[in-house]
């Protein structure tokens, strides 16, 4: 079928839409003359070959003038400026208006597809700013950002009876970068397409349609229609068909208690969805039977959160709870159907991946917390459970409207794809999505980095990544002095492809004495953070890709930095692996992260192991920096004496602080073979600053032990400046001079 | 007479001990709760006096609650955790249903 076609049977099928009974009609009766809906998803198609840089000045041609394809809509500026701020070509772009309709959430994404999998997804929240415009600030941004600086939008609709002639004009300003301003053709009214199967067990029967008005305990103002399954997901802005193979499942598959246990539908879902397949697609499986192997208990369950592919089937069960009204109810038999086709919609809202509603906000361990949304234990939407509200189920459905809460409406209309669809992201991953409080003019900007030319890290390599807080404002700004360092401010997300989101949570929060800086326009400030370990455990550990992105949280704003992708490659043999499994514990991961310990005995003998098994890797420069430390200076322990381990007051248990001594010498060689002996490949694994401190750290403990630097008292201010700022080299010298010295005096001080 | 106990939201790995007048009724580790469901476990327990007293030991959370039910009639308790790491008592005379 031509495009234009398609779009023409779109608008026939939304003007047939308006005879519907029950159904906000899409061309309102009043006023007049009708204004036509605007909502729905509006796209543009181009394939944009990315210029190639010659060497030399090429022969000037004209340039050909790119002719519309069928269906495709010529855009205001050439494909150029695409890819001037895109890195990858582009190949297609939707928008997602969602300003009028049904529960309209005053909310705008977009979409944009590269090649190479590349993708952009936005979200901007709008206010009208004229007749068929909008303009709002963008507060979401996911996929490949680097390229999208914007942080405006403007939208114009023109709307026509024609569907194929309605376009929306989306101007993206802000982010120091030129105006990008795209036309784009209406597609459909709603923002996505999905696609159910209902299939039953043998004898059982599905409620797929209510009569809203079949119970009397309802909201005064409620339609009065048969509502579907399909209706609701359409009201949430799904273009929802139907497979066209409900089928029965023969009871004897549920085994020979004819109850159904999790993994027996999921091998049903395999068999009898004539849709199943082992990919993401916008398609559920939804099961209607009479018990689950929980019993009476459970009224259903998105019970597909097994193997790579979850969310695809959800299931109810007839002879559950949900079929037992209350004592007394005035309409047993309304009551019944109603509680199982709300069940059906509750069970298929955790398909589109949303969490109960008073489950959005957790702790970071249960699944991904980026940034949670408020729990909403009154909500009277399909995610809440009638029964736990206050009043309970009586006081729900009087003011239920058989709808979702706006926030899950978001949720569904506008996450990225992937967070939504069914086989997707994981159960309960990114649930919890919602806004950043981000500036649409921000001033400060906060780059994650590494110091290599690809972001790969060695199977065991500890990651230090460095934060770079650069006023991209025009005016000096007060910030705290050691802002990059207080975690606290931060949210710190690493995700492993394929696998649900974590949040970094550090084993210590430092408290310092408050001090500002001024950072004038143009300047930044700089920190690492050591991110592959902390209480969560080993963040970045197996081979694979992870991508780390921090939320710094100011007292106004939030600055989100961008996305940074890191690959952590196979182990190199079996020593590797083998050490690996020490390795990765939690005292490892404490004494890499202080930077030492002589009471993590086990931890300190993994560390001696990697130092001599795997000299040559990058991890062996992380563990002989956490050897020497500790045995660089005098290292004070609290002896608690036999009751070590125990949760005891160190006055309870006798406990007393024992000093241990320096051991300089083994100091020395280790931070020698650490930082001096292949310099740029300790700057690499340790981070530019990192290995500056520890340099210093160093360079102290030599003195500390005897070492005797030659200064001129002019020269002291001097060289305090040059470590100041961070000049390496001259530490260098420093510190090779003072190894000489100490070799001039013998015996050294150990 | 029937006394059910069921732990419901908030578990993660936790190590349950549940007893009844200093009875053993539930011992179990590694309890996690399914998001799906807001239901982690349950025992049901046949009691001969009310009031009893029920303690909730999460060793590895370091908490230990006790209180004192009524069951003289069938009784559900559901126990959850709050995202702080609070318990929190439900008692009903109806059973849990979870969705």
């Amino acid at each position: 079928m031509k495009e234009q076609d398609h779009m023409e049977q779109e608008y026939l099928a939304e003007a047939a839409e308006i005879a519907r009974p029950g159904i906000e009609p899409l061309i309102p009766i009043f006023p007049w003359p009708p204004r036509l809906r605007v909502s729905g998803l509006y796209v543009a198609s181009r394939i944009v070959t990315p210029p190639i840089s010659a060497p030399g000045p090429l022969p000037i041609q004209p340039i050909p003038i790119a002719q519309p394809l069928p269906g495709i809509v010529p855009t205001s500026a050439g494909p150029w400026q695409i890819e001037e701020l895109l890195p990858w070509g582009l190949l297609r772009e939707e928008l997602r208006l969602d300003v009028d309709g049904r529960y309209p959430q005053m909310m705008a994404s977009g979409t944009l597809y590269g090649v190479l999998a590349k993708r952009v997804h936005w979200i901007a929240r709008l206010t009208a700013s004229g007749p068929n415009a909008w303009t709002g600030s963008i507060w979401f941004k996911d996929g490949d950002v680097a390229g999208f600086p914007y942080t405006t939008v403007d939208i114009t609709t023109t709307s026509t009876f024609l569907a194929s002639q309605r376009k929306a004009v989306v101007r993206l300003s802000g982010g120091g970068t030129a105006v990008r301003t795209r036309t784009l053709a209406f597609k459909s009214p709603y923002f996505r397409q999905v696609e159910f199967e209902f299939d039953c067990a043998t004898g059982v029967t599905a409620t797929t349609h209510i009569g809203t008005h079949d119970h009397p305990n309802r909201p005064a103002t409620l339609p009065n229609e048969t509502l579907s399954i399909e209706e609701v997901y359409r009201r949430v802005g799904f273009d929802v068909r139907k497979s066209g193979s409900d089928s029965i499942v023969p009871i004897g598959d549920a085994g020979t208690n004819a109850r159904w246990s999790d993994n027996e539908m999921h091998d049903a879902m395999q068999v009898y969805w004539s849709r199943f397949a082992g990919k993401a697609q916008w398609s559920l499986w939804v099961f209607f039977a009479k018990l689950h192997e929980q019993g009476t208990s459970l009224g259903g369950i998105m019970f597909d959160d097994i193997g790579p592919n979850h969310r695809q089937g959800t299931a109810i069960f007839n002879d559950s709870f949900i079929s037992t009204p209350p004592a007394g109810d005035a309409r047993p038999a309304a009551w019944v159907e109603r509680m199982r086709f709300w069940t059906a919609c509750h069970e298929m809202g955790h398909a589109f991946n949303l969490a109960h509603s008073w489950q959005k906000q957790h702790p970071p361990d249960w699944g991904t917390p980026w940034i949670p949304l408020a729990n909403e234990p009154e909500a009277r939407s399909f995610m809440n459970y009638p029964y736990n509200v206050s009043g309970g189920q009586t006081a729900f459905f009087s003011d239920f409207a058989y709808r979702f809460s706006d926030n899950e409406l978001v949720f569904m209309r506008h996450a990225p794809e992937r967070f939504v669809q069914m086989g997707n992201a994981d159960w309960f991953d990114h649930h919890g999505f919602e806004q950043a409080s981000a500036s649409p003019e921000p001033s400060l900007k906060l780059n994650l980095r590494v110091d290599r030319a690809q972001a790969t890290y060695q199977f065991l390599e500890p990651v230090v990544l460095e934060l770079k807080l650069t006023n991209i404002g025009a005016r000096p700004l007060v910030l705290e002095k050691e802002l990059l360092s207080m975690t606290e401010h931060m949210t710190v997300i690493v995700k492993k492809r394929d696998k649900p989101a974590r949040q970094y949570l550090p084993f210590a929060r430092y408290c310092h004495d408050q001090q500002a800086q001024v950072v004038m326009p143009g300047e930044f400030v700089t920190d690492s953070l050591f991110i592959s370990v902390g209480r969560n455990g080993w963040d970045i550990a197996e081979p694979g890709y992870y991508t780390i992105q921090i939320a710094l949280h100011m007292e106004t704003e939030d600055i989100v930095s961008d996305a940074l992708t890191i690959r952590v490659t196979p182990p190199r043999g079996y020593d590797e692996e083998f050490l690996a499994q020490d390795f990765f514990s939690d005292d490892v991961g404490r004494i890499l992260n202080f930077d030492g310990s002589v009471i993590l005995r086990g931890g300190n003998d993994t560390l001696r192991e990697v130092n001599d098994r795997l000299g040559d890797r990058a991890v062996a420069c992380h563990a002989r920096v956490a050897l020497a430390a500790p045995l660089a200076r005098d290292y004070k322990v609290l002896d608690m004496g036999d009751r070590m381990g125990e949760m005891a007051s160190a006055k309870e248990a006798g406990g007393r602080l024992r000093r241990s001594a320096p051991r300089i010498e083994e100091a020395r060689q280790l931070y020698t073979s650490a930082l001096l002996e292949k310099k740029d490949q300790a700057i690499a694994t340790l981070g530019r600053t990192d290995y500056e401190y520890y340099l210093s750290r160093f360079r102290a403990a030599l003195v500390e032990h005897g070492a005797v630097l030659k200064k001129e008292p002019r020269d002291v201010k001097r060289d305090a400046k040059r470590e100041k700022n961070g000049d390496i080299e001259h530490t260098m010298r420093v510190i090779k001079e003072a190894l000489s010295s100490l070799k001039d005096q013998e015996p050294v001080s150990r | 007479m029937l006394l059910h106990i069921a732990l419901q939201e908030g578990f993660h790995h936790d190590d349950v001990r549940v007893l009844v007048d200093a009875r053993e009724a539930l011992a179990n580790t590694d309890v996690t709760t399914r998001r799906q469901t807001g239901y982690a476990a349950s025992v049901d327990i046949d009691v001969t006096r009310s009031p009893v007293v029920v303690e909730v030991v999460l060793s590895k959370r370091g908490v230990t609650q006790r209180n004192s039910v009524s069951v003289d009639r069938p009784t559900y308790v559901g126990l959850s955790l709050t995202p702080e790491g609070k318990l929190v008592w439900n008692t009903s005379h109806e059973p849990f249903g979870y969705l």
